[in-house]
Parts: structure tokens; sequence; C-alpha cells
């Protein structure tokens, strides 16, 4: 009987070390996006499933086109009526703001406007442009953009609008959020949490390749520390070519026009590392408006790290990044 | 008695082994593969040694050959699948957000992830 009560022991504790070598990876669409998280741990399987809810119900407070959510409401409000919005869009908001008045206006996420006039928005994309719009069109647009206008109260949980038809998308920076708040669940296990594009290394260090912006594969790599977060923006997504020119999803709120089009911004690919994970995405574009030199000087002043690509392909690394070419 | 002994010892041999090849295959790198996901869902998951032509469904399908994974057809309206080339190294993505498909390289490469 004894040995019997061993065989047993050694089966339960196989059984654990089994289920406790468990990978778990959740795939999900969300955001108008896809979700990629690889977590290891006996709690796996159940954080994935908390992790999707959470997930949904930002999509549902944060979505520029998901009815009812603050976002939504927001745009469809008139001036001068405060909106309600939840504690947690108001923390996106606000965020936004920072890197807003940071940039001077160079990250502004009134442009959702011009990004549906130019057929970007995840809504409008079509990637094949019959027309481009015309010049009195981008002003009209270009007139509604200012997040100036758009006045948070912190503690009323209220926004009101001083300008009809301003509208705003938190796109990048709700996704940003949201994969903090997927780590935050997934707090004290191993991994990788990827919400559309926004990596966070979860309780290990990660090696990450940054996108070749003009090929296929990766152009170098970097260690991304634990806890950490990187968000990478370029011209060669969400994009089309038009009389042979370039044009990408991201828009300059001073020229009305993809950045590069308009003006001389001469990069095509910008990486930020924050342990900020909100405002990560919202600095990548704020730079690639900015252009290479202005773009350094915003990091450096959020004290932040990245990897700046100009249209020649040469790299520039701000800040502590362990960052290798590849050959 | 001696019977259930032999039953006993039989048991745990199985799970000895069983657990010695499940640990071997999460310790030993399994090289590159090419997972596909269709809504989330992991459809297709296939050595990226092997050469295969997979149709998703009527909207996607998805090439491999080479060593080398790419979307070789799909409906969708912007083509950035299509567009997005072809991609061999662990960490590496391509996602048809319109058919809900997305293509991955896992395995342990160079890198765990490429951001971009
Ligand atoms: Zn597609």
């Amino acid at each position: 009987m004894k040995i019997k009560k061993l065989f047993v022991l050694i089966l339960c504790v196989l059984c654990i070390v089994l289920f406790c070598a468990c990978n778990k990876t959740g795939q999900y669409l969300i955001f108008g996006t896809f979700v990629d998280i690889e977590l290891s741990g006996s709690d796996a399987s159940k954080k994935l499933v908390e992790i999707e809810k959470r997930l949904i119900k930002i999509e549902n407070l944060m979505s520029a086109t998901k009815d009812g959510s603050d976002v939504y409401k927001i745009n469809a409000a008139l001036k001068d009526t405060p909106v309600s919005v939840s504690r947690e869009t108001m923390q996106v908001l606000i965020c936004a703001k920072e890197v807003y008045t940071a940039s001077g206006g160079a990250f502004d996420p009134t442009v959702y406007p011009l990004s549906r006039l130019w057929k970007f928005s995840a809504d409008t994309y079509v990637g094949i442009p019959t027309t481009l719009p015309c010049d009195e069109e981008i002003l009209d647009a270009l007139s509604l953009v200012g997040m100036d206008k758009l006045l948070l109260d912190e503690e009323n949980l209220t926004v009101t609008k001083k300008l009809d038809g301003l509208k705003i998308d938190l796109g990048g920076l709700a996704k940003g959020y949201a994969a903090g708040e997927a780590l935050s669940i997934a707090d004290g296990m191993q991994g990788i949490i990827n919400v559309g594009g926004n990596i966070v290394a979860a309780g290990q260090d990660i090696s990450v390749g940054i996108q070749n912006p003009r090929g296929d594969g990766y152009i170098g790599k970097f260690t991304l520390n634990s806890k950490m977060s990187v968000s990478t923006s370029g011209d060669y997504e969400r994009r089309y070519v038009y009389d042979g020119i370039n044009y990408h999803h991201i828009i300059s709120p001073f020229t009305g026009y993809p950045t590069g089009v308009k003006d001389d911004a001469n990069l095509i690919s910008v990486t930020v590392v924050s342990d900020n994970y909100t405002l990560c995405d919202a600095v990548t574009t704020a730079v690639m408006v900015l252009g290479k030199e202005k773009g350094i000087e915003l990091i450096e002043k959020l004290n932040l790290k990245g990897v700046l690509i100009d249209s020649d392909l040469t790299v520039t690394v701000v800040g502590d990044i362990d960052f290798v070419e590849k050959k | 008695m001696k019977v259930f002994k032999w039953f006993d010892l039989i048991v745990l041999a199985v799970f000895l082994a069983a657990a010695v090849l499940s640990i071997c295959f999460l310790i030993k790198p399994v090289g590159e593969r090419v997972e596909i996901y269709k809504n989330g869902e992991l459809v297709k998951s296939e050595s990226l040694s092997v050469d295969f032509v997979y149709q998703v469904d009527s909207h996607v399908t998805v090439t491999v050959s080479n060593k080398q994974a790419f979307v070789s057809y799909s409906d969708c309206i912007g083509q950035d699948c299509v567009s997005a080339g072809k991609i061999c190294k662990a960490g590496e993505m391509i996602t048809c957000l319109p058919n809900k498909v997305i293509v991955k390289i896992s395995g342990k490469g160079e890198v765990d992830v490429v951001t971009g």
C-alpha cells in the first residue's frame, strides 16, 4: 500500500510540473486590430480570459466607431455641452493632452476628420484611392483640428468641446492603455503583450526586431526590458500611392497632409520605448510629424528612448538602447 | 495483489514516458512554425520547412514555400496583407484585418517579436 501511495504522489507531482510548464497564447481582434498575448504560468488560461474581458471593456469606452462609447459621445456632442466620460477615458485624454502640449501640437487626436478625409481611419481605409481630397476639403477639415478646443474637467469627469464638428480618435493611446491594463492583470507572469503594435515585455526582458521600412524582415534588434513598452510608427503602413507619391496614415496637424508630403519631415520609421504604456504610440506619431531634429528633442525632453530611421535608412538611436543593426 | 502491482507499474511507466516527452518537447526548440489564425482561433500550425498552400476560407489563401510564408490571395480591399510580402523569422506576422486572419512565425528565433 505504501508503494501505491508513492505512485499517486509521483503522479501528482508530474501533473503539477506539466501544468506549470504550460504556455498559453491568446489571439483576439479588438479595437479593429489584432491582439496577441503570450503568457506562461499555471494561471495563464484564466488570466487570458480576464484580459480579453478588460480589453473589450476598454474598446467599448474608447472606440471612435462604437455607438455609445465615451469617444463616440464626445464626437457627436455640440460645443459648450459637457459630456460625461469614464475615469479610464479621462485618464487617456489627459495623457493625450500631455503629448499634445509637450510636442507643440505635433501629436493631436483631433486630426480624426483629416484621417477620415484621407481615408486612413480604420472605418474608411480602402488602400486604393480613386481621388485625393482637394485643397478646400483639406482646409475645411484642418479648421476642425486643435486639442486646445477640447476642455477636460478632471474632477467632474466631463469633456466640453469649444468647436462644433471637432472629433477625436484615441486609437494608439487606447491600445497602449489596454496593453498596460493587460500587464497589470498578468502581474507576476512571463510573456509578451501586443495590442495592435503596442508591445509590452511582461516579467522578462525580450528581444525586439524593428521592421525594415523598405523591405522584408527587420533592420536590427534591441532588448526591451521587463515592464517597458515599445511602439513604432512608419510611412509604410496603411498607405497608398497616388501619382507616384506615398500617402500614409500619419497626418500632420500643421499641413493637413501626410507627413513628408508638404513638409520636410524626413523620418520613415519611429520607434519609442517608454514605461508609460499609454503615451508611447502618441510620441511616435509626434516625432514622425516633427522630423528628426525636433523629434529627438521631444524624446529627450520626455525622458524616453527611441530609434529613428531616415528615408535613406540611416538609423539614429536616442538614449540608452542596445540597438544592433542587422548585417 | 500481484496483478494490481503490475498494473500500477504500467500506469507509472506510461506517465513517466509522457512526462519526459512533454518536457523534452517544451524545452527543446521545435524550430520555426507557421501559425494561421482566423477570428482569433488557431486553424493551422505547421513547420516552416514544409511547403504547402492553405486556403483559410474563400477570402484568404496562405502559401509556404522555401521556408517563407506569405498571403498569396486575399479578396480584401486594401491588399495590405498581400503586399506585406514574405515572412520567415520568428516574431514576424502578417495580418489581414478585414478578413480577420493572422499569419505568424513562432519558435525561438533571433528575436521574440517584431515592432513596426
Ligand atoms: Zn488583407
